[in-house]
């Protein structure tokens, strides 16, 4: 399947691009999306994890826009033609 | 080894940290006006320096003391003053070319940067590294390092 | 006194007396500081039914008892008055170095009084305080009047001013200090201009002392650390800018587009703080004391839009930005720089110039009205232009100076206004993140996001994450932020310290400074007197619990698109709730025990 990555603030400079589109085996979910992720940028481990492979805190991972903390946080389930967005802890105001 | 305080005014956000924790440090109260680190900003352009004394090697501010009160301490890299030969003259204040020895009128008294006695309350008060307490000779490295890097890129563009 | 000064300064303008007067210590202690005690001088002295705008108005400049110390980005002080825009208590706090400059020159507070006969400002040099002629000043800009006063008086002085638009009265006119930092919201810029006040100078040689020297600086340290090791407090805001948030609420289907029409842009990202940072930023900057360093410094070289300054911040980047259907990060610099210059709430200016073009696309005003510009959506050059107008008091320009509420309901259509209680929301679709629309339709001095930041725990999950598109449990989260930024309020921390810190960190540094031994319970309970005494002095004023609403198109019209797509605000399914935590009843009154409870 496709789906299009979305990445912000210093992920997009760690990974290098704004959007691309990329090719997926059928039932990935975010986990496994990320693990590839970090494979291929291995400083983007401990921007993601900590040390007990746990989803750092303030990190923001959308699917279609809906957090997936309200979902099935790393284990939520890409579908063919999703949007996933990844952003480190931002805040404003 | 002999450190001293190394300034670079290009990561300061004009806070003025370094000079709130100076005179909490030396005074026990909040009183930039006394601080010995004073910030200068220009804000519309969205810059500021810092400013402190240089600690001379050749310090105007020793040479013209007159009962030597002000003195060159060269183990702590530093130009240091007994109070108690001061006679409050302002002649230092008159011969540093920074501004950097001010007499303070509150409590009549020479108010100058004495690095904290070797550890310089401003450096760790710094949000951006803007203030740091280094080995003279290392001083500019970081410097040195920013332009060998810009030095790095060009040549990677080239190729 | 320690954290406190002691002394209020009180000027009267209209027959030149200035006074010292002592601060009382248990009043200080009920109501912290800045926008508590400010607020609470504020409706000991004036009736809440005057016209914000009359002699009878007063304007308080209010530090905290932490301004001027090294707490973490405690350099704020609040503008408390009863304000123009909504007739609503008005606190608008700023940064900058006013605050604490004003404690070192000896002065908790200044209250001004009454209505000069010709343009004036005022001098604070230490002990020696005097109303000066600013015939010389009057109708410039900010940063030549901040030149100007400094020339004249002290150059360390810390300038707070309006620009022409707060002599002209500008609804929506801001103070500015330190050229970029504004008491932006609520107009308190027109009340000063109401005064013939062009501006305060202060110059403060003094000191700020706290109680227990040792234990102050283990929990500044304390709290310091924190901050910094919090990922956002510690490092993600000086890299971004508060505009980092542009693509995430995009992203998540709440940045409000075309004056709330859609919750999504598609070419938001070109506003966003990553091109913020990769095209005109020249470097952060912080206001007095602080850590963490949210400011820009930025340059504009495109020679149209040329200039210099700071910002924008988040909220500017949208307002003229995707809520004007723009995506030029030059043009939205220039009309944010407009905005500091002339003294304007950036939000609110944003926010009526996309309210416009909603009646012009609409067909409810024409070229006719705006003196033949084309006031459609994505009109970049327009939006400067506006912006410019307003602040020079020309042309449409006049009739924008009113504020959207009044621009919309003056054309038979206030529906198209998207304010609470008369000011404009700011960038956080209610529809799209339930709770803040409730803190929204709640907060005391209408639309605004700094009164319970509920996007932290929606959008963001600091400190928790929540479904930004549910209902549940969001009552009591917005009384608990609305709770703690009271009290943070008047304690003169920025609310940017709560990405790191909480009730405990603050209740320790506000103790330890003024050896008032606040446990975090007893600091909380205090930020809820000051928000029940704000709903009392609005609910006098004539406001009411039809007022804690928000717009019909955020409660009837659904989101057409993206990941929010049909929801409305659900907005009746929470206030109810809110009313009842609150301890208010139906009619959203604060009860009798509540208030006994309070001690108010």
């Amino acid at each position: 399947m496709k789906i299009t990555l979305r990445t912000f603030a210093n992920f997009r400079e760690i990974i290098g691009i704004r959007e691309k589109e990329i090719s997926l085996p059928d039932g990935e979910t975010v986990g496994g999306l990320l693990k590839g992720l970090c494979k291929a940028h291995p400083t983007l481990q401990e921007k993601l994890f900590d040390a007990g492979a746990e989803l750092k805190p303030y990190v923001i991972i959308l699917k279609n826009g809906r957090n997936i903390a309200s979902l099935h946080h790393i284990d939520t389930v890409i579908e063919d033609g999703d949007v996933i967005a990844l952003f480190p802890p931002v805040a404003g105001g | 080894m002999t450190k001293m305080l190394m300034i670079y005014p290009d990561r300061c956000t004009g806070c003025q940290n370094c000079a709130l924790s100076c005179s909490f440090h030396h005074d026990g109260e909040f009183r930039p006006h006394t601080s010995r680190i004073k910030v200068f900003s220009w804000e519309m352009e969205g810059f500021s320096m810092p400013t402190a004394c240089q600690q001379c090697e050749d310090a105007p501010c020793v040479a013209v003391c007159p009962t030597a009160a002000m003195y060159a301490e060269p183990v702590a890299s530093r130009v240091a003053w007994d109070e108690a030969k001061c006679i409050g003259c302002r002649m230092c204040t008159m011969a540093c070319p920074f501004g950097a020895v001010v007499y303070e009128t509150q409590k009549r008294r020479i108010v100058k940067c004495d690095l904290c006695d070797g550890d310089p309350q401003c450096v760790p008060s710094c949000p951006t590294a803007a203030l740091e307490y280094v080995d003279e000779t290392d001083a500019a490295r970081a410097r040195k390092r920013a332009m060998a890097t810009g030095f790095k890129k060009t040549f990677e563009e080239v190729k | 006194m320690h954290g406190w000064i002691g002394t209020i300064l009180r000027v009267n303008l209209a027959d030149g007396s200035i006074k010292k007067e002592a601060l009382d210590r248990e009043l200080a202690k009920k109501y912290i500081g800045a926008r508590g005690l400010g607020s609470r001088i504020l409706i000991n002295e004036i009736d809440p039914k005057i016209d914000a705008l009359s002699a009878d108005n007063k304007l308080i400049f209010a530090a905290g008892p932490l301004s001027g110390t090294n707490a973490p980005s405690a350099a704020h002080y609040n503008v408390v008055t009863k304000g123009p825009l909504g007739g609503t208590i008005a606190a608008s706090s700023s940064g900058g170095v006013f605050g604490p400059m004003l404690k070192y020159a000896g002065y908790d507070l200044i209250i001004i009084e009454g209505k000069a006969k010709k343009p004036v400002y005022l001098w604070i040099n230490d002990a020696a305080v005097e109303i000066r002629d600013a015939a010389g000043i009057w109708g410039k800009a900010v940063p030549e009047t901040t030149e100007a006063i400094r020339a004249a008086t002290d150059e360390e002085a810390s300038v707070a001013c309006i620009g022409p638009a707060g002599e002209r009265m500008v609804l929506f006119a801001s103070i500015m200090n330190e050229c970029n930092r504004a008491a932006g919201r609520t107009g308190v810029g027109a009340v000063m201009g109401s005064k013939n006040l062009k501006a305060v100078a202060v110059r403060g040689t003094g000191a700020v002392r706290v109680a227990d020297a040792k234990a102050f600086r283990e929990a500044m340290l304390k709290a310091t650390d924190m901050i910094k090791k919090h990922p956002v407090g510690g490092g993600g805001l000086r890299m971004y800018g508060t505009d980092v948030l542009i693509n995430i609420l995009n992203e998540s289907g709440g940045l409000p587009t075309r004056n709330f029409r859609e919750g999504v842009f598609a070419t938001a990202d070109k506003v966003g703080g990553e091109s913020l940072t990769k095209n005109i930023l020249t470097r952060p900057r912080g206001c007095f004391s602080c850590i963490i360093s949210c400011g820009r410094a930025t340059r504009i070289t495109n020679p149209k839009y040329a200039g210099f300054g700071e910002g924008p911040e988040y909220e500017t980047a949208w307002s003229f930005g995707p809520d004007c259907g723009v995506d030029d990060l030059d043009a939205v610099t220039k009309a944010h720089y407009l905005c500091n210059e002339y003294g304007m709430d950036a939000i609110s200016m944003g926010t009526t110039i996309a309210c416009a073009m909603d009646l012009f696309e609409n067909g409810i005003i024409t070229t006719k009205d705006t003196g033949g510009i084309a006031l459609n959506f994505g009109n970049a050059e327009a939006v400067v232009e506006m912006t410019r107008l307003t602040g020079a008091g020309e042309g449409f320009g006049k009739k924008l100076a009113l504020g959207s509420y009044r621009l919309a309901e003056s054309y038979g259509h206030a529906e198209y206004s998207m304010t609470a209680k008369k000011q404009d929301m700011p960038a956080y679709d209610p529809r799209a993140v339930q709770g803040i629309g409730l803190n929204y339709a709640t907060s005391n001095r209408g639309g605004c996001h700094v009164r319970g930041y509920m996007t932290a725990v929606e959008i963001l999950g600091n400190p928790i994450k929540m479904d930004n598109l549910t209902t549940e449990g969001k009552a009591q989260w917005t009384i608990i932020f609305q709770n703690l930024t009271a009290a943070l309020d008047s304690s003169g921390m920025c609310l940017f310290t709560t990405f790191g810190i909480g009730g405990d960190e603050l209740a320790a540094l506000v103790s330890t400074a003024t050896g008032v031994p606040y446990s975090t319970e007893e600091f909380m309970k205090a930020g809820e007197r000051i928000w029940n005494m704000e709903r009392l002095f609005n609910m006098k004023a004539g406001l009411a619990a039809k007022d804690d609403t928000l717009p019909p198109r955020m409660l009837n019209d659904p989101l057409p698109a993206g990941p929010c797509k049909g929801e409305v605000s659900k907005l009746s399914q929470m206030l109810p709730e809110y009313y009842t935590l609150r301890g208010w009843d139906k009619d959203g009154v604060p009860t009798k025990e509540k208030k006994a409870e309070l001690g108010l």
